[in-house]
């Protein structure tokens, strides 16, 4: 099969029809059918009147002998016919090959791109124009296997080896080339070649184009040497850089990134990027996934990661979105560092700050509490000045009132800085007691009995002014005062409620005598009436267990002496189990 | 307010309906620390006054007042129970009882609460005789001043009220009687007096009726 018959199995049974050749369609017509059809009719007139016909017209002499002529006459005709068919076919195969051969040879001609057949044994029969043009030789070097000479050394050995093993196992191939031009430049091709198969179904050889890939080709290497220099550029970034797709999978890391995480990036590209930041900040990230867009391309923010080792450090990214023609993000681009050391700085600062702030505050709040207690204390004052100015005969006598209960009040701080918290009732009792043996008020006795208290500040200050004024009383008017006088101090929890119970008893034996002998002592005064010198004590005490104390106290003026009884209603912290302390003074 | 004379004490009548001498007279201390209170009683005494209490803590004052409810309060900041402010508040709220705050607080937050629970004055402890006296009396003149702008005020209002009545009336009788605004007025006011009835009585009876 010739190769315009290759071709035109290759183009299509369309090629045929297109032959507006030199042989006439009717020649083609009178050759192929209509010769046959003379030579057949002209065999069965012959043979007819050879059978039946000249016997009949000429006698029956010899019928037989004649019949027999006229039926060889009538075969031989087909036989003619066929041999005639079979010729024409074979010099219009040969027509039609030519003219195939001519127009494939114009029409590739035209082809801008490089077209070439092969034929069944490998053997290159055709080249267009393209082609010698480009390599400025002459067909006849170019056949058989002569295009190899063009082919570059370096890229020969393998095409040759592509283009005999695609023959071998007749399949469509594809081959990279450089092509030497006729300035000696090689240039780069792409040939895509077909094999191609006669009407018979016989392998016909293949026919072949060969483009010029050059631009392309430049046009990729420059893309790839850029894509090279910014993955250069890229690893060599002290920064973090990573891309992901809207929904949160990684697409590129580069080597910081890789080494900051602790991870190679095959762990990283193709995954979420969630499991890398800590739950409680990846509203973060999804903020800024929402926020990204033409309105809001770039967008700084701060977050925690989890690294390999599964320990927990601060990054600040600087993210990009990017955006395809119509617009619509189709990926982010970040860019990191790694911020830990200055967030744990910033942080320190930040608590530094925020304890000297509350240092600052708390300096604010004792400064404030000092005004408050020192203008307090001396409105207090001015309230005891106002208080004994009254009651008091003389100066000195209302400078000793004053004066015990300022020194009642130094117990009570005295106490309360060693304990920074209370003053215990037992040790406050035993300082106002032997302040005032110190002060050598004659000989007498205090005792004193009860469970552990802390009493806190206020409820101390008032008690111990209490118990001074109690004390002070004793001495000049009541127990204390004579010779043999006790005074016994006892407090206990409550029957019912909060707080404490104390009870100050005063006992003078000479009275309890006495006492003995009048029943009722209410008779001779001393039972339920107060001393006439006791207004402002009196009025202290039952003032500060109202006030201070939110309790009360009462008075009873036995035959034995002064009974005081006196309630604390603040809750106090009572031991479960209450130790006894106890003491006494020799006053 | 009124100012009357009852037995040859001048006494003013609020606005509110509440009954206050021209001078405070009855006035409530509150205070939880004994010697402090018994020291501003026995200043106040001494200047005159009737205290209330002492109260030793804010549910106490609050009490106090109510039972019988004192012309002034004198009041500790920091109490058992609600605190001076929001006693002062508590006071002024529901009795019109004006307050002053007699504190050892002296920083701007703790003022700033007072001022706005709306007291009268400020004091810092320990404040002598004299500075008692003299916030007394300026917080009752400013109490009054205020009690007399609020009264103005709510007369300037009910006023405008009544003329916005006389005014939809008068417009009613322009509109479907087809009398002129000067017409108008003098037929209203020819109603009122023919029927002994008040101006704004006549005009309310258009208004609901649309007639005349």
């Amino acid at each position: 099969m010739g190769r315009g018959a290759r071709m035109a199995a290759a183009l299509g049974s369309s090629s045929n029809t297109s032959t507006g050749a030199r042989p006439t369609a009717g020649s083609w017509f009178m050759c192929l059918y209509v010769g046959p059809a003379v030579l057949t009719l002209a065999s069965l007139i012959l043979g007819l009147a050879m059978v039946g016909v000249l016997p009949w017209l000429l006698g029956s002499e010899d019928p037989g002998s004649r019949r027999a002529a006229g039926f060889a006459v009538l075969a031989l005709g087909p036989v003619l016919s066929m041999l005639w068919v079979w010729t024409q076919r074979r010099r219009w195969s040969r027509i039609f090959d030519r003219l195939f051969q001519e127009r494939f040879a114009a029409h590739a001609d035209l082809l801008p791109a490089m077209l070439w057949t092969v034929r069944p044994d490998s053997m290159c029969d055709f080249l267009n124009s393209a082609w010698l043009e480009y390599c400025g030789r002459d067909m006849n070097s170019q056949l058989g296997h002569g295009w190899l000479d063009i082919v570059h050394p370096d890229d020969r050995l393998a095409s040759r080896g592509t283009f005999l093993g695609a023959f071998e196992l007749r399949r469509p191939f594809r081959l990279y080339y450089r092509l030497r031009r006729s300035d000696g430049v090689y240039r780069r091709f792409v040939a895509s070649a077909t094999p191609t198969y006669g009407s018979d179904g016989s392998f016909s050889g293949y026919l072949g184009v060969s483009i010029d890939i050059e631009e392309q080709a430049s046009a990729v290497d420059m893309f790839r040497a850029s894509e090279e220099r910014y993955r250069g550029i890229v690893e060599d970034q002290t920064e973090l850089i990573c891309r992901w797709t809207p929904d949160g999978v990684i697409t590129f890391v580069n080597e910081a990134y890789c080494r900051a995480f602790g991870r190679d990036s095959a762990q990283l590209i193709g995954r979420e990027f969630a499991p890398l930041i800590p739950e409680e900040d990846r509203q973060i990230m999804i903020d800024v996934a929402a926020r990204l867009g033409p309105k809001e391309p770039l967008i700084v923010s701060e977050h925690r990661v989890i690294v390999a080792d599964g320990s927990v450090r601060w990054h600040r990214w600087t993210d990009r979105a990017l955006f395809d023609g119509q617009g619509n993000v189709v990926e982010y681009q970040g860019v990191g560092v790694d911020i830990t050391e200055s967030k744990l700085a910033e942080l320190s600062v930040k608590q530094a700050n925020e304890r000297l702030a509350s240092l600052l505050k708390r300096e604010a709040d004792l400064r404030r509490e000092l005004n408050h207690r020192v203008r307090n204390n001396l409105a207090s004052l001015l309230g005891l000045v106002e208080l004994y100015s009254k009651s008091s005969a003389t100066v000195p006598e209302l400078a000793e009132a004053i004066r015990g209960k300022v020194a009642a009040m130094r117990e009570v701080h005295e106490l309360i800085s060693a304990t920074s918290g209370g003053a215990d009732l037992a040790s406050l009792v035993s300082r106002l007691a032997g302040s005032f043996a110190k002060m050598g008020q004659g000989p007498s006795r205090v005792t004193w009995e009860g469970p552990t208290v802390l009493l806190p500040p206020e409820v101390a200050t008032a008690t111990a002014m209490i118990v001074q004024e109690l004390l002070m009383n004793s001495l000049k008017h009541g127990a204390l005062a004579d010779a043999s006088g006790q005074v016994a101090l006892e407090w206990a929890p409550p029957a019912e409620g909060p707080g404490l119970s104390l009870v100050w008893r005063e006992r003078i034996p000479s009275r309890m005598a006495f006492a003995d002998l009048v029943p009722d002592p209410s008779r001779v005064g001393m039972s339920d009436t107060p001393p006439q010198h006791g207004g402002a004590g009196l009025s202290l005490v039952r003032g500060l267990a109202s006030f201070e104390l939110r309790g009360d106290a009462s008075f009873s003026f036995e035959p034995a002496g002064l009974v005081c009884r006196i309630r604390i209603g603040v809750p106090l912290d009572l031991p479960q189990a209450p130790s006894k302390p106890t003491g006494q003074t020799r006053a | 307010m009124k100012v009357i004379d009852d037995h040859g004490t001048k006494k003013i009548i609020l606005d509110t309906g509440r009954t206050v001498p021209d001078r405070p007279q009855r006035i409530l201390v509150a205070e939880d620390e004994h010697l402090v209170a018994a020291e501003i009683t026995a200043r106040l005494t001494e200047l005159g006054y009737v205290v209330v209490g002492p109260a030793v803590d804010g549910e106490a004052a609050i009490r106090l007042a109510h039972n019988g409810v004192p012309d002034l309060a004198v009041l500790d900041i920091r109490m058992p129970g609600p605190d001076g402010v929001a006693v002062a508040k508590d006071l002024y709220t529901t009795l019109g009882v004006p307050s002053i705050i007699l504190s050892a607080y002296s920083d701007g937050p703790t003022i700033a609460a007072a001022r706005e629970a709306g007291v009268f004055a400020y004091l810092i402890k320990p404040a002598s005789q004299d500075q008692i006296r003299a916030a007394i009396e300026i917080a009752w003149d400013r109490y009054l001043d205020l009690m007399r702008a609020r009264g103005e005020r709510d007369e300037l209002h009910r006023r405008l009220e009544e003329r916005k009545f006389v005014e939809s009336a008068k417009w009613i009788l322009v509109d479907k009687k087809k009398m002129s605004e000067p017409d108008a007025m003098r037929a209203l006011q020819k109603r009122a007096r023919d029927t002994r009835s008040k101006l704004l009585d006549v005009c309310r009876d258009v208004i609901e009726t649309g007639d005349f």
